[in-house]
């Protein structure tokens, strides 16, 4: 049983190793990302453009086959353009309707740019996200499993944007940041992707079910009381906390949990650390906490309020 | 301070692997676990009842050096219920008491806090993993990652300690104390016994008599009863040097003491050296003024 374990988390730190071929500088990001994957969830990342949000996206689809869909979201997009709809269908004379699956039926889903989505089809997304189904014409279609939507948005540009509700936002698991790299990462990007190979190419090193399998175990990380209740208190403090209008609802301390058992995991460990919460707890709560006027004025952001919590 | 499993050299207990079976189930290994944290709450005691036990010890026999050596109405001898033969002084059995009292009120202090923590405490590298294997085990966790942490934190076991939940430190400063305090509460003891500092048992006939000097009184008073000098137990010969008179009187003879015999080179040491003690000025003033007159009167 524990060789099993120890496979299936040699697998995952494989799959992280082969991703980072093409991802460079961005460690942290990564691990957060493989930590969001781990524990069935869904993470918004936030960036400028050009740091190779989708590429990062596509190459862990690449290494853990998984199926992969982009969905560009802009204004115009329809809810049916991302769940599918009915078509007419003729075929040997006969015609009938079939639905036409949209590009959430798969396993790892891009959403970029998701604030450009009007609210309808936002919402549409975000239930499919939501209840791993689709409907469409009183039929209900299950989405494939595993399933994760990774959605992209910019903090620039907040023109001709509808901002996600919190509603919705509470629902991402995780709120990846994606920074800049250091110059000596960039310099490592520009070689590998101005030299004569025009393609890193990366090796599936783990499979749907394997992937399913380190889901599972990563439920069954066992946590320590206090430590659970450090976290439960945590996600409690923001509610409470100095400029803050609203703070994070139980399913943020759920998934702070849950990450935290993720990173363990991750890390080839069979018990949660007090680092693991430290570590998520921005991530986990970052989108989940709203500001008030004067915190904003003051210049504070989510990620200071955490920081004075985890004080 | 050793585990049942972790012999003299105070390793942390864990079992034995030849003694595991091949394929350890979850269940087993839970059972394990519990095992071994059975011998760290166990380790938690022995090392609590040793460091309340010395202090314990200290408060004994602080409080019967205390009321010893104040006398504070405890002078009085007790008697042992079950065992009418042995009678302790009033210190020692109030010194026993709050002894009783502190290692009981130690010994709550120390395993107030969870003994599994305290070895978490000295043996920080596998505090958490210990921790989380403690709560899963309370909890009843049996799944594939619940038995590989119990194997894991079973096997870093083996690297660590009790020894660390004794403060030897502290230990060896009580155990100085007590040492200290023995050697003072057996000089308490002697000095009751020997030199009988309270009046009480120590009476001699002719001490109700005041020391200060009012006058002559009757040499019986001062020098007691006559004895007779062949029934002493001892016979001293004092020589006494006159530096003032040579009409050769001899004044020589025994005197009935049974003090020590120790003789000074001046005239009157000697004498005052065979009646009394020597610390009682008044007494020796009495003698030296006694002889003068004696003196004077045998030149007269």
């Amino acid at each position: 049983m524990s060789n099993g374990v120890d496979e299936i988390q040699a697998k995952i730190e494989r799959a992280r190793e082969e991703v980072g071929k093409r991802i460079v500088g961005q460690a942290d990001v990564l691990e957060q990302l493989f930590v969001c994957i781990l524990a069935d969830g869904n993470a918004l990342l936030e960036s400028n453009p050009g740091l190779g949000k989708t590429t990062m996206v596509r190459t862990v689809a690449e290494v853990t086959d998984l199926e992969f869909s982009r969905i560009q979201n802009t204004p115009d997009l329809m809810p049916s353009d991302i769940t599918g709809t009915e078509i007419i269908r003729e075929s040997r004379g006969d015609r009938e309707f079939v639905f036409e699956r949209g590009p959430v039926f798969a396993n790892v889903v891009l959403a970029d740019e998701i604030n450009r989505a009007t609210p309808k089809t936002q919402a549409a997304l975000l239930e499919a996200m939501q209840e791993r189904q689709v409907t469409a014409a009183g039929e209900t279609y299950a989405l494939p499993e595993p399933f994760f939507i990774l959605a992209t948005q910019n903090p620039i540009e907040q023109g001709g944007t509808y901002e996600l509700p919190e509603a919705q936002t509470d629902r991402f698991m995780l709120k990846v940041l994606v920074d800049y790299p250091d110059y000596d990462a960039e310099r490592d990007i520009v070689d590998i992707y101005t030299g004569v190979r025009r393609r890193v190419d990366v090796e599936r090193v783990l499979t749907r079910d394997e992937l399913r399998t380190a889901q599972e175990l990563v439920r069954e990380v066992p946590i320590a009381d206090d430590l659970r209740d450090r976290a439960i208190q945590l996600v409690r403090r923001t509610r409470e906390a100095d400029g803050v209008e609203f703070g994070a609802s139980p399913r943020a301390s759920m998934a702070l949990v849950l990450t935290a058992k993720a990173r363990a995991f991750l890390q080839g460990r069979s018990h949660v650390s007090g680092a693991d919460v430290e570590a998520l707890a921005a991530p986990v709560l970052r989108h989940r906490i709203l500001l008030g006027f004067r915190a904003e004025r003051e210049g504070l952001t989510p990620d200071d309020v955490i920081e004075d919590l985890l004080e | 301070m050793s585990g049942d499993q972790g012999g003299d050299s105070g390793e942390a207990p864990a079992p034995d692997p030849d003694e595991a079976p091949a394929q350890p189930t979850p269940d087993s290994r839970r059972a394990e676990m519990a095992a071994a944290l059975r011998v760290i709450r166990r380790e938690g005691w022995k090392a609590a009842v040793v460091e309340a036990t010395v202090e314990a010890a200290v408060v004994f026999l602080l409080v019967d050096v205390l009321l010893s050596v104040t006398g504070s109405g405890v002078s009085t001898r007790v008697t042992i219920p079950l065992a009418s033969s042995i009678t302790l002084p009033g210190s020692a059995v109030v010194g026993a008491g709050a002894g009783l009292a502190a290692f009981a009120v130690g010994l709550w202090l120390r395993v107030r806090r969870p003994l599994v923590e305290q070895f978490e405490t000295v043996n920080p590298a596998v505090a958490e993993a210990l921790r989380t294997a403690r709560d899963a085990v309370d909890d009843g966790h049996e799944s594939r990652m619940a038995a590989r942490l119990y194997a894991d934190v079973l096997d870093r076991l083996r690297t660590t300690s009790s020894l660390g939940l004794i403060r030897f430190r502290r230990v060896a400063v009580m155990l100085a104390l007590v040492l200290a305090l023995s050697v003072a509460a057996t000089q308490a003891a002697v000095y009751d016994v020997t030199l009988g500092g309270d009046a009480d048992d120590s009476e001699l006939p002719g001490d109700t008599a005041s020391t200060e000097f009012t006058g002559l009184v009757d040499g019986d008073a001062v020098l007691g009863d006559a004895e007779d000098v062949s029934a002493g137990d001892a016979n001293l010969t004092a020589r006494i040097e006159s530096t003032g008179g040579d009409d050769g009187t001899d004044t020589s003879g025994p005197f009935p003491t049974s003090g020590g015999g120790a003789g000074g080179t001046g005239e009157i040491d000697s004498q005052q050296a065979g009646f009394d003690q020597p610390e009682l000025i008044e007494d020796a003033e009495l003698i030296r003024e006694y002889n003068l007159r004696i003196r004077q009167g045998s030149n007269d």
